[in-house]
């Protein structure tokens, strides 16, 4: 017998320590780019944690651990911890910070400005800081890029791999870049949400009362006020007045780069930025829990057919004969007080409704895939050599229906945003003071034909923009992983995002 | 193949020379509708061995169950009754480990290498997959050269099952020797031998992690099949039809099994790659003692490499036997038909093409009797009609497989109620199928008329031909439209086919051209049919015509000294043999 085996094989590790150079330097460059933002990163793991943290603890004592009495000491010092990691998150350096470049200040006699970064006036200050930090979540993306491209030619084994051709096939999609990046754009509105907009939201909408402005009054006095009180005052209430539009000052020396709101006021882009964390939060997580229990199904519904397919076809049918609206309403009379109902202000618990009420129409979009899939002889090949059913599932007809859920959850999250704002427009959806787009349209729906237009029109522009730019990345996933189906799934595309709209 | 592996063959064999020993063996697939659906009757009682080593052919058309009955082999499909005994053991019967330790030895090759290799993994990985889920190698260690009690401790287990031991470990001295197939060098294995007065304590220790043998295993495999080891990180697009298969080759000889499902395993491939493969699949029977079920439909394929073959048809064997043998002197009447339909590579040879008309009745419903007996250009008629002409039970035959069709063909909801309410529906029409069916015949008098007119049409004298034909034939006879009718006669005559326009006439003007006895049973299953009970009209055919062949499933009948056996009653004493029953019909 030859006894010369060799075992050349080598993992990733030792590629990687044989030609360290590519890596090392990507590696560093990642940490640098996390130093910078470590603050920032830091709070926000905190503040999910947090969030995370007293879902579980509600679901286990029935309140949130806040308002609860003694019945959860644990909880509550498990919440309090998490509150102070986001404390120390923000107390560590951030580069990109609002206080780094702080925009708010008050004018100087002589022309200048004073606090603002630099003695920059407010909307060049704003506008610097935006600019950063969307310089700095595209460069960082590329770098995850960079990373990519830097394992593909230094470590990678395969000198090809089916994700080569999807990959090269994006890189020509533009409709889908398009799609990419203003969905990057939203997204980053609401992950940097604090640092974007021109005021926090706590001293906008939560508590203006504890908060001052100083300013510049025409006699040339530097004065302090009330932010509720410069809020009400600099209030958009249509006629020509009393408006602050868009890319304007108000009284007070504050840059408003969309405008401010009726009544109580404050600033619209600030709204809007918080708006999209909420909406973002909620398309997330509905999409999550549909995804997962429409993969669940469609794997399981494939793989096993017959009654098990038949029982879900009955399941997902009755789901979807319930008026999702009708629903919903119930749903917040239902629960008005209940400790879920006080996450975002019933912005959870949409986000859980959602995810159980949408997955058929997810489910129903990845079964024919899978049924395709598990007609592949390589499924009954993985069954005779006596592979488990779940891994097999798992490693043989997962990864091809994946896209399918990444393509059509990409047009559920535009359906989610349409359904919350529709509802909140209605005045059903998520309360005050959590901010929701649809809410704005509401509020300014009066103001359409006045001087404060903008109150409902860039909201409603924006989600349109988002909802359209959420479709651009699906159809650009879809030609991306599938090239042969161009035309054929625009219907069924269509009919989801339809499904999604409620 | 090393001398302790051909010891080990030998031994297990156990003086059992078959393999795989199938009895009674049915698969039923549920039907598709909820409600009181027939199962496809894919595989319907088959029984045959197959011998260690041999390689037998399974051949037939699309459909007749060939590649369900491999699939069952290998327990792809649940038998849905009778037995497959696998070294002796009723693979049917198994569950649980017992079934994953037996997968080990009856593996699958399958027909479309597009579809049986996953896209999204590595060749590698595709050829590993196998050897991770049985966590290979099981580094089971047999030690010999002692009769005391055995312990083995360390990576090794002893050895436990009929298999050859992964490592052999002789004491005392605790020499080792790996056998072939796992990849590791035995200087890379120690052993700690410590002996008391009972048992004998076995510390076996393996340097080389199992991942990595693993792996080494794949790259032999991959060269195994005629591929490079380089290949291992390739993605299945990579590669041609061929070289796919010689993958899924390489899967499915990963776990060393003893039987192999060839399903169709070179008919997805270019001719010129076929061979490659048939080839390679010789050498490593030979190499690695190999049993092979290879499932065909092309049959030069099968000669070629198979030591015996059955035939299947509507999930019945109808012969089984040695290949050279079956081919050159087939006994069965549907082998004959199948092997007359091979292109003839010897001009000089006459033997005539046997033309099988008609397709193979579903397998919801097949026939009673012989599968074949649709279709079965020998089927045996009673004896009271045995002087009937060949032409004349072909309508016969015709007329009933058109009723059978019509039994089967559903009927939609509307027609179903149009022939209640008495409505004409598409299920009429009998006089046309009767006369499409039968010969028809003149009276002496039109007949000569009608060869005048085909004259006069021939020679361009159109008008002549149709005053002929419009004074001696009454219009009012047909329901046809007479016009027409001429205008296809002439516009024939003028193509060429005389035959064809006579006929024409034949059919529309003429009786019946049957023998008297034959013509009453006709006329009455027309009249049955007329009133709407299609069922009387075929118990009447079936009663007055049908024969054995129709009613009584037959035996296999041995046919050779070699123990071929043939599924037809024409090999009973009392029956002319099917090739005589050819002989006389040409
Ligand atoms: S039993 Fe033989 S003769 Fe009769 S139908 Fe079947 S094959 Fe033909």
């Amino acid at each position: 017998m030859s006894t010369q085996h060799q075992y050349e094989d080598v993992p990733l590790r030792e590629r990687i320590a044989a030609n360290p150079q590519p890596a090392a330097l990507w590696a560093v460059g990642l940490v640098v780019l996390l130093l910078l933002q470590l603050g920032a990163i830091v709070s926000t793991l905190g503040t999910a944690l947090e969030l995370f943290a007293s879902v579980i603890i509600g679901a286990f004592h029935g309140t949130p651990s806040g308002i609860s009495p003694a019945s959860n000491v644990a909880g509550a010092g498990v919440v309090a911890a998490l509150n102070g990691l986001e404390q120390f998150g923000r107390s560590l350096p951030t580069l990109l910070s609002r206080e780094f470049i702080p925009n708010q200040g008050h004018a100087t006699t002589e022309g200048g400005w004073d606090g603002t970064f630099l003695g920059l006036p407010p909307a060049f200050a704003w506008a610097f800081r935006v600019f950063l930090i969307y310089a700095y979540m595209f460069f960082f993306l590329w770098w995850l890029w960079f990373g990519y491209r830097t394992f593909v030619s230094h470590y990678r084994q395969a000198d090809w791999t089916p994700r080569d051709d999807v990959v090269r096939r994006l890189r020509t999609h533009r409709w889908g870049q398009f799609g990419l990046v203003i969905v990057v754009l939203f997204v980053g509105l609401g992950l940097f949400a604090p640092t974007v907009s021109p005021v926090t939201y706590d001293e906008d909408v939560i508590n203006p009362l504890e908060y001052e402005v100083e300013y510049l009054d025409d006699s040339g006095e530097v004065q302090t006020i009330l932010s509720a009180d410069a809020n009400l005052q600099s209030a958009s209430r249509g006629n020509p007045s009393s408006n602050v539009g868009p890319l304007s000052y108000d009284d007070f020396g504050r840059f408003h780069p969309f405008g401010t709101m009726n009544n109580p006021g404050g600033d619209l882009f600030t709204f809007m930025a918080y708006g999209a964390r909420v909406s973002l939060f909620i398309g997330l997580i509905a999409m999550g829990i549909s995804g997962f229990i429409a993969a669940f199904f469609g794997l399981l519904t494939a793989y096993y057919k017959g009654l098990s397919d038949l029982a879900v076809v009955v399941v997902s049918d009755s789901i979807q004969a319930i008026p999702v609206f009708l629903l919903v309403i119930l749903v917040s009379v239902v629960f008005q007080g209940h400790w879920l109902a006080e996450f975002y202000d019933g912005g959870l618990l949409f986000a859980l409704v959602f995810g159980l009420l949408y997955w058929p129409g997810l489910w129903r979009a990845v079964r024919g895939p899978a049924f395709q899939v598990s007609e592949q002889e390589w499924v009954d090949a993985a069954r005779s050599y006596g592979q488990g059913s779940i891994t097999t599932m798992r490693k043989h007809m997962l990864p091809y229906i994946l896209g399918y859920l990444l393509i059509y959850g990409s047009l559920m999250i535009g359906g989610i945003i349409i359904s919350v704002s529709a509802l909140s427009f209605l005045g059903i959806g998520i309360s005050p003071p959590t901010p929701e787009w649809g809410r704005a349209v509401a509020d300014g729906r009066g103001y359409v034909t006045t001087a404060s237009w903008h109150i409902a029109f860039i909201p409603g522009i924006l989600i349109v923009l988002v909802v359209t730019a959420l479709n651009a990345l699906g159809d650009g996933i879809r030609d991306g992983i599938d090239p042969q189906s161009e035309s054929g799934e625009s219907g069924a595309s269509e009919a989801a995002a339809a499904g999604g709209g409620g | 193949m090393s001398e302790t592996e051909e010891l080990r063959r030998t031994e297990r064999t156990d003086g059992r020379r078959d393999l795989v020993n199938v009895n009674g063996l049915k698969t039923y697939y549920e039907g598709g509708g909820l409600i009181n659906s027939q199962p496809v009757k894919a595989v319907d009682g088959v029984d045959f061995h197959i011998e260690r080593g041999e390689t037998l052919g399974l051949v037939g058309e699309s459909g007749c169950g060939k590649t369900t009955l491999g699939r069952t082999l290998v327990r792809l499909e649940r038998a849905t009754d009778g037995e497959v005994l696998f070294d002796g053991d009723d693979i049917t019967t198994f569950s649980g480990k017992r079934v994953k330790r037996w997968r080990r030895d009856a593996q699958i090759v399958f027909q479309d290498p597009e579809s049986s290799l996953n896209d999204r993994m590595t060749i590698g990985e595709i050829i590993q997959e196998p050897l991770n889920v049985h966590d290979w190698p099981d580094l089971d260690v047999d030690v010999v050269g002692t009769q005391k009690q055995v312990e083995v401790t360390g990576d090794g287990s002893v050895n436990q099952d009929e298999r050859e031991a992964d490592i052999t470990v002789e004491v005392p001295g605790g020499a080792v020797t790996v056998r072939d197939g796992v990849p590791l060098p035995e200087d890379r294995v120690s052993v700690d031998v410590t002996e008391s007065d009972s048992t004998v304590t076995v510390r076996v220790d393996v340097d080389v992690a199992r991942k990595r043998l693993r792996r080494a295993r794949v790259r032999e495999l991959l060269t195994t099949v005629g591929l490079r080891e380089e290949h291992y990180f390739r993605y299945p697009h990579q590669f041609s039809g061929g070289q796919r298969q010689r993958i899924g080759i390489a899967r499915a000889l990963a776990l060393e099994p003893e039987f192999v499902v060839l399903d169709e395993p070179v008919s997805a491939l270019d001719v010129s790659v076929q061979a490659k493969i048939l080839n390679l699949l010789e050498d490593l029977q030979e190499e690695f003692g190999l049993t092979y079920l290879f499932i065909a439909h092309d049959l030069s394929v099968v000669r070629h490499i198979c030591d015996r073959v059955a035939v299947m048809y509507l999930g019945h064997i109808m012969e089984i036997g040695d290949s050279e043998e079956l081919f050159e002197n087939p006994k069965n009447p549907y082998t004959q038909s199948l092997l007359s339909a091979i292109p003839e590579t010897d001009p000089t040879d006459d033997k005539q093409r046997i033309t099988l008309r008609g397709t193979p009745p579903s397998p919801r419903d097949p026939p009673q009797g012989c599968p074949f007996s649709t279709r079965c250009p020998v089927k045996i008629h009673p004896s009271e009609y045995e002087h009937l002409d060949e032409k004349t039970w072909e309508g016969i035959e015709l007329f009933r497989e058109i009723l059978r069709e019509r039994q089967r063909a559903d009927r939609s909801f509307t027609e179903r109620a149009r022939a209640i309410l008495g409505m004409e529906t598409r299920f009429s029409g009998i006089d046309e199928i009767v006369r499409e069916v039968f010969p028809h015949r003149l009276t002496q008098e039109r007949e000569q008329a009608l060869d005048r007119a085909v004259e006069a049409a021939a020679s361009n004298r159109e008008d002549e031909a149709r005053e002929i034909l419009g004074t001696n034939f009454d219009p009012s006879e047909t329901d046809a439209d007479f016009d027409d009718l001429v205008d296809s006669f002439i516009s024939d005559v003028h193509a060429g086919s005389h035959g064809q326009a006579r006929s024409r006439i034949r059919e529309r003007f003429g009786e019946m051209d049957v023998p008297g006895e034959v013509r009453g049973d006709v006329d009455r299953a027309v009249e049955h049919v007329r009133d709407g009970d299609e069922q009387a009209a075929r118990e009447l055919l079936r009663e007055e015509f049908g024969s054995v062949c129709d009613t009584e499933p037959p035996d296999h009948h041995s046919v050779s000294q070699s123990g071929r056996t043939s599924y037809c009653h024409r090999h009973l004493a009392e029956h002319e043999e099917p090739e005589v029953a050819f002989e006389r019909q040409s």
